[in-house]
Protein backbone atom coordinates (compact mmCIF):
# COMPACT_ATOMS: atom_id res chain seq x y z
CA UNK A 1 0.00 0.00 0.00
CA UNK A 2 1.68 3.13 -1.15
CA UNK A 3 0.76 6.25 0.72
CA UNK A 4 2.06 9.79 0.47
CA UNK A 5 2.00 9.94 4.25
CA UNK A 6 4.69 7.38 4.99
CA UNK A 7 7.48 9.28 3.31
CA UNK A 8 10.26 9.75 5.82
CA UNK A 9 8.61 7.81 8.65
CA UNK A 10 10.04 4.43 9.57
CA UNK A 11 7.87 1.92 11.44
CA UNK A 12 9.08 0.59 14.77
CA UNK A 13 10.92 -2.67 14.33
CA UNK A 14 8.07 -5.00 15.32
CA UNK A 15 5.90 -3.70 12.46
CA UNK A 16 6.15 -4.55 8.78
CA UNK A 17 4.96 -1.17 7.58
CA UNK A 18 3.81 2.19 8.85
CA UNK A 19 0.22 1.25 7.88
CA UNK A 20 0.37 -1.84 10.06
CA UNK A 21 1.75 0.20 12.94
CA UNK A 22 -1.05 2.73 12.55
CA UNK A 23 -3.68 -0.04 12.49
CA UNK A 24 -2.22 -1.56 15.65
CA UNK A 25 -2.33 1.84 17.37
CA UNK A 26 -6.00 2.49 16.52
CA UNK A 27 -7.01 -1.05 17.46
CA UNK A 28 -5.20 -0.69 20.78
CA UNK A 29 -7.14 2.51 21.42
CA UNK A 30 -10.41 0.77 20.60
CA UNK A 31 -9.58 -1.98 23.12
CA UNK A 32 -9.00 0.70 25.74
CA UNK A 33 -12.28 2.38 24.74
CA UNK A 34 -14.09 -0.97 25.14
CA UNK A 35 -12.93 -1.07 28.78
CA UNK A 36 -14.08 2.54 29.14
CA UNK A 37 -17.51 1.68 27.69
CA UNK A 38 -17.91 -1.00 30.36
CA UNK A 39 -16.56 1.31 33.07
CA UNK A 40 -19.18 3.97 32.27
CA UNK A 41 -21.69 1.19 31.53
CA UNK A 42 -21.72 0.13 35.17
CA UNK A 43 -22.77 3.63 36.25
CA UNK A 44 -25.38 3.83 33.49
CA UNK A 45 -26.74 0.49 34.70
CA UNK A 46 -27.02 1.88 38.24
CA UNK A 47 -28.87 4.87 36.80
CA UNK A 48 -31.39 2.72 34.91
CA UNK A 49 -32.05 0.43 37.89
CA UNK A 50 -32.63 3.32 40.29
CA UNK A 51 -34.62 5.36 37.82
CA UNK A 52 -37.09 2.46 37.48
CA UNK A 53 -37.72 2.36 41.23
CA UNK A 54 -37.21 6.02 42.16
CA UNK A 55 -38.72 7.64 39.07
CA UNK A 56 -40.57 10.48 40.83
CA UNK A 57 -37.56 11.53 42.92
CA UNK A 58 -35.33 11.31 39.83
CA UNK A 59 -37.68 13.49 37.78
CA UNK A 60 -38.03 16.10 40.52
CA UNK A 61 -34.26 16.35 41.00
CA UNK A 62 -33.55 16.41 37.27
CA UNK A 63 -35.92 19.37 36.87
CA UNK A 64 -33.74 21.36 39.26
CA UNK A 65 -30.65 21.04 37.07
CA UNK A 66 -30.03 23.75 34.51
CA UNK A 67 -31.06 22.06 31.26
CA UNK A 68 -30.10 25.14 29.25
CA UNK A 69 -26.47 24.94 30.39
CA UNK A 70 -26.54 21.20 29.75
CA UNK A 71 -27.72 21.76 26.18
CA UNK A 72 -25.15 24.50 25.62
CA UNK A 73 -22.40 22.21 26.87
CA UNK A 74 -23.56 19.44 24.55
CA UNK A 75 -23.35 21.82 21.59
CA UNK A 76 -19.85 22.89 22.69
CA UNK A 77 -18.65 19.29 22.90
CA UNK A 78 -20.12 18.49 19.48
CA UNK A 79 -18.25 21.49 18.08
CA UNK A 80 -15.02 20.32 19.71
CA UNK A 81 -15.53 16.94 18.04
CA UNK A 82 -15.78 18.68 14.67
CA UNK A 83 -12.54 20.60 15.23
CA UNK A 84 -10.85 17.38 16.44
CA UNK A 85 -11.94 15.57 13.26
CA UNK A 86 -10.60 18.52 11.24
CA UNK A 87 -7.29 18.29 13.16
CA UNK A 88 -6.92 14.67 12.08
CA UNK A 89 -7.68 15.73 8.52
CA UNK A 90 -5.07 18.51 8.73
CA UNK A 91 -2.34 16.12 9.90
CA UNK A 92 -3.27 13.72 7.08
CA UNK A 93 -2.82 16.55 4.62
CA UNK A 94 0.35 17.71 6.43
CA UNK A 95 -0.96 21.25 6.89
CA UNK A 96 0.87 22.47 9.96
CA UNK A 97 -0.90 25.82 10.29
CA UNK A 98 -4.43 24.47 10.18
CA UNK A 99 -3.42 21.54 12.41
CA UNK A 100 -2.30 23.95 15.14
CA UNK A 101 -5.42 26.08 14.62
CA UNK A 102 -7.86 23.16 14.93
CA UNK A 103 -6.02 21.61 17.91
CA UNK A 104 -6.10 24.95 19.74
CA UNK A 105 -9.82 25.39 18.89
CA UNK A 106 -10.46 21.91 20.28
CA UNK A 107 -8.63 22.93 23.45
CA UNK A 108 -10.67 26.13 23.75
CA UNK A 109 -13.98 24.25 23.42
CA UNK A 110 -12.82 21.64 25.94
CA UNK A 111 -11.87 24.31 28.47
CA UNK A 112 -15.14 26.18 27.78
CA UNK A 113 -17.07 23.01 28.59
CA UNK A 114 -15.25 22.55 31.90
CA UNK A 115 -15.69 26.24 32.78
CA UNK A 116 -19.45 26.07 32.23
CA UNK A 117 -19.61 22.81 34.17
CA UNK A 118 -17.70 24.40 37.04
CA UNK A 119 -20.08 27.38 37.02
CA UNK A 120 -22.97 24.93 37.07
CA UNK A 121 -21.50 23.10 40.08
CA UNK A 122 -21.19 26.39 41.96
CA UNK A 123 -24.86 27.15 41.17
CA UNK A 124 -25.80 23.68 42.42
CA UNK A 125 -23.92 24.38 45.65
CA UNK A 126 -25.68 27.73 46.04
CA UNK A 127 -29.04 26.00 45.56
CA UNK A 128 -27.98 23.44 48.18
CA UNK A 129 -28.22 20.59 45.70
CA UNK A 130 -25.51 18.83 47.66
CA UNK A 131 -25.59 15.53 49.50
CA UNK A 132 -25.37 15.95 53.24
CA UNK A 133 -27.07 17.65 56.19
CA UNK A 134 -27.84 20.86 54.25
CA UNK A 135 -29.95 18.97 51.68
CA UNK A 136 -33.21 20.96 51.71
CA UNK A 137 -35.66 18.07 51.19
CA UNK A 138 -36.85 15.47 53.65
CA UNK A 139 -38.69 12.17 53.59
CA UNK A 140 -38.54 9.08 51.44
CA UNK A 141 -38.60 11.00 48.16
CA UNK A 142 -35.62 13.05 49.36
CA UNK A 143 -33.64 9.81 49.64
CA UNK A 144 -34.52 9.07 46.03
CA UNK A 145 -33.55 12.59 44.99
CA UNK A 146 -30.23 12.20 46.77
CA UNK A 147 -29.59 9.00 44.84
CA UNK A 148 -30.09 10.94 41.58
CA UNK A 149 -27.73 13.68 42.81
CA UNK A 150 -25.11 11.09 43.76
CA UNK A 151 -25.26 9.53 40.29
CA UNK A 152 -25.21 13.03 38.74
CA UNK A 153 -22.05 14.03 40.59
CA UNK A 154 -20.26 10.73 40.06
CA UNK A 155 -21.07 10.62 36.32
CA UNK A 156 -20.30 14.27 35.54
CA UNK A 157 -17.13 14.35 37.65
CA UNK A 158 -15.74 11.18 36.07
CA UNK A 159 -16.63 12.61 32.68
CA UNK A 160 -14.89 15.89 33.56
CA UNK A 161 -11.75 14.01 34.61
CA UNK A 162 -11.76 12.21 31.25
CA UNK A 163 -12.12 15.52 29.44
CA UNK A 164 -9.27 16.97 31.49
CA UNK A 165 -7.06 14.07 30.40
CA UNK A 166 -8.11 14.78 26.79
CA UNK A 167 -7.21 18.46 27.21
CA UNK A 168 -3.74 17.52 28.53
CA UNK A 169 -3.18 15.15 25.59
CA UNK A 170 -4.30 17.73 23.01
CA UNK A 171 -2.05 20.37 24.65
CA UNK A 172 0.86 17.95 24.34
CA UNK A 173 0.03 17.51 20.65
CA UNK A 174 0.00 21.29 20.13
CA UNK A 175 3.53 21.50 21.59
CA UNK A 176 4.70 18.53 19.52
CA UNK A 177 3.18 19.99 16.34
CA UNK A 178 4.84 23.35 16.86
CA UNK A 179 8.22 21.63 17.34
CA UNK A 180 7.69 19.00 14.66
CA UNK A 181 9.76 18.81 11.51
CA UNK A 182 8.04 15.67 10.30
CA UNK A 183 4.24 15.90 10.58
CA UNK A 184 3.47 12.34 9.35
CA UNK A 185 5.10 11.06 12.56
CA UNK A 186 2.28 12.75 14.48
CA UNK A 187 -0.52 11.15 12.44
CA UNK A 188 -0.99 8.08 14.65
CA UNK A 189 -0.88 9.94 18.00
CA UNK A 190 -3.35 12.58 16.83
CA UNK A 191 -5.71 10.02 15.31
CA UNK A 192 -5.65 7.96 18.53
CA UNK A 193 -6.17 11.00 20.77
CA UNK A 194 -9.01 11.99 18.42
CA UNK A 195 -10.68 8.62 19.02
CA UNK A 196 -10.45 9.20 22.78
CA UNK A 197 -11.83 12.74 22.46
CA UNK A 198 -14.82 11.60 20.38
CA UNK A 199 -15.49 8.82 22.88
CA UNK A 200 -15.65 11.30 25.78
CA UNK A 201 -18.07 13.34 23.65
CA UNK A 202 -20.26 10.27 23.02
CA UNK A 203 -20.43 9.53 26.76
CA UNK A 204 -21.74 13.05 27.32
CA UNK A 205 -24.35 12.58 24.57
CA UNK A 206 -25.89 9.87 26.75
CA UNK A 207 -25.40 11.67 30.06
CA UNK A 208 -27.14 14.78 28.75
CA UNK A 209 -30.69 13.42 28.23
CA UNK A 210 -30.50 11.07 31.21
CA UNK A 211 -29.45 13.76 33.67
CA UNK A 212 -30.88 17.01 32.32
CA UNK A 213 -34.03 15.95 30.47
CA UNK A 214 -35.34 13.22 32.79
CA UNK A 215 -37.67 15.61 34.60
CA UNK A 216 -39.04 17.52 31.69
CA UNK A 217 -41.56 18.72 30.63
CA UNK A 218 -42.55 21.35 33.16
CA UNK A 219 -45.71 22.25 31.26
CA UNK B 1 -3.81 5.63 6.16
CA UNK B 2 -6.76 6.34 3.97
CA UNK B 3 -7.37 9.39 1.89
CA UNK B 4 -8.79 12.14 4.13
CA UNK B 5 -12.49 12.97 3.95
CA UNK B 6 -13.64 16.35 2.71
CA UNK B 7 -14.37 19.31 4.96
CA UNK B 8 -17.92 19.61 3.63
CA UNK B 9 -18.72 16.07 4.75
CA UNK B 10 -17.55 16.83 8.28
CA UNK B 11 -19.55 20.05 8.44
CA UNK B 12 -22.65 18.27 7.14
CA UNK B 13 -22.31 15.63 9.90
CA UNK B 14 -21.76 18.41 12.46
CA UNK B 15 -24.94 20.21 11.35
CA UNK B 16 -26.85 16.91 11.51
CA UNK B 17 -25.58 16.41 15.08
CA UNK B 18 -26.69 19.93 16.07
CA UNK B 19 -30.10 19.33 14.48
CA UNK B 20 -30.49 16.11 16.48
CA UNK B 21 -29.50 17.99 19.65
CA UNK B 22 -32.13 20.65 18.90
CA UNK B 23 -34.65 17.84 18.33
CA UNK B 24 -33.84 16.25 21.72
CA UNK B 25 -34.15 19.55 23.54
CA UNK B 26 -37.27 20.54 21.60
CA UNK B 27 -39.04 17.24 22.25
CA UNK B 28 -38.37 17.63 25.97
CA UNK B 29 -40.88 20.50 26.05
CA UNK B 30 -43.71 18.16 25.05
CA UNK B 31 -45.42 15.80 27.38
CA UNK B 32 -44.74 12.32 26.08
CA UNK B 33 -46.57 9.59 27.91
CA UNK B 34 -44.74 7.07 30.04
CA UNK B 35 -41.24 6.01 28.99
CA UNK B 36 -41.53 7.30 25.42
CA UNK B 37 -39.52 10.42 26.20
CA UNK B 38 -36.67 8.29 27.56
CA UNK B 39 -36.82 5.89 24.61
CA UNK B 40 -36.82 8.75 22.11
CA UNK B 41 -33.95 10.55 23.88
CA UNK B 42 -31.81 7.42 24.00
CA UNK B 43 -32.56 6.64 20.34
CA UNK B 44 -31.46 10.14 19.32
CA UNK B 45 -28.29 9.73 21.43
CA UNK B 46 -27.58 6.42 19.69
CA UNK B 47 -28.05 8.05 16.30
CA UNK B 48 -25.60 10.81 17.28
CA UNK B 49 -23.11 8.23 18.57
CA UNK B 50 -23.36 6.27 15.31
CA UNK B 51 -22.74 9.43 13.24
CA UNK B 52 -19.69 10.30 15.36
CA UNK B 53 -18.39 6.73 15.26
CA UNK B 54 -18.78 6.33 11.50
CA UNK B 55 -17.54 9.70 10.32
CA UNK B 56 -15.53 11.45 13.05
CA UNK B 57 -13.92 8.22 14.29
CA UNK B 58 -13.50 6.97 10.70
CA UNK B 59 -15.20 3.62 11.23
CA UNK B 60 -16.77 3.99 7.77
CA UNK B 61 -13.31 3.55 6.23
CA UNK B 62 -11.53 1.49 8.89
CA UNK B 63 -10.27 -2.06 8.31
CA UNK B 64 -12.73 -4.79 9.31
CA UNK B 65 -10.73 -5.82 12.36
CA UNK B 66 -10.82 -2.29 13.78
CA UNK B 67 -14.63 -2.30 13.38
CA UNK B 68 -14.83 -5.60 15.23
CA UNK B 69 -12.78 -4.09 18.07
CA UNK B 70 -15.09 -1.07 18.15
CA UNK B 71 -18.21 -3.24 18.16
CA UNK B 72 -16.85 -5.50 20.93
CA UNK B 73 -17.21 -2.87 23.65
CA UNK B 74 -20.83 -2.20 22.73
CA UNK B 75 -21.62 -5.94 22.56
CA UNK B 76 -20.36 -6.45 26.11
CA UNK B 77 -22.26 -3.35 27.22
CA UNK B 78 -25.44 -4.81 25.70
CA UNK B 79 -24.82 -8.06 27.64
CA UNK B 80 -24.24 -6.12 30.87
CA UNK B 81 -27.34 -3.95 30.53
CA UNK B 82 -29.75 -6.56 29.16
CA UNK B 83 -28.92 -9.36 31.61
CA UNK B 84 -28.88 -7.07 34.64
CA UNK B 85 -32.09 -5.27 33.68
CA UNK B 86 -33.85 -8.55 32.85
CA UNK B 87 -33.32 -9.45 36.49
CA UNK B 88 -34.61 -6.17 37.91
CA UNK B 89 -37.56 -5.86 35.51
CA UNK B 90 -38.78 -9.40 36.06
CA UNK B 91 -38.49 -9.41 39.85
CA UNK B 92 -41.93 -7.91 40.32
CA UNK B 93 -43.62 -10.61 38.23
CA UNK B 94 -43.67 -13.14 41.05
CA UNK B 95 -44.94 -12.00 44.42
CA UNK B 96 -42.32 -12.97 46.95
CA UNK B 97 -41.99 -11.48 50.41
CA UNK B 98 -38.96 -9.31 50.99
CA UNK B 99 -38.03 -8.67 47.38
CA UNK B 100 -36.26 -5.41 46.48
CA UNK B 101 -37.70 -2.84 46.35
Amino acid sequence: MGSPLNAGVQPQEQFKSIEQQHEAATQGMWIFLATEILFFGGIFLAYFIYRRSYSIGFERMSEMLDSFLGTLNTAILLTSSLTMALSVRAVQLEKKGSLILFLVLTLIFGVAFLTIKGFEYSEDFKNKLVLGPSFPFHGLEAVHMEMFLLIYYVMTLIHAVHLLVGICLVSLMVVKTVRSRCLPALYSPIEVIGLYWHFVDVVWLFLYPLLYLAGRPHI
Amino acid sequence: MTHPSGVRGFIFIYLALLALLALTFGVSFFNLSGSWGLILNLSISFLKAILIGLFFMHLNRSPGLTRVFAAAGFCWLAVLLSLALTDYVSRGWIALPGRWP
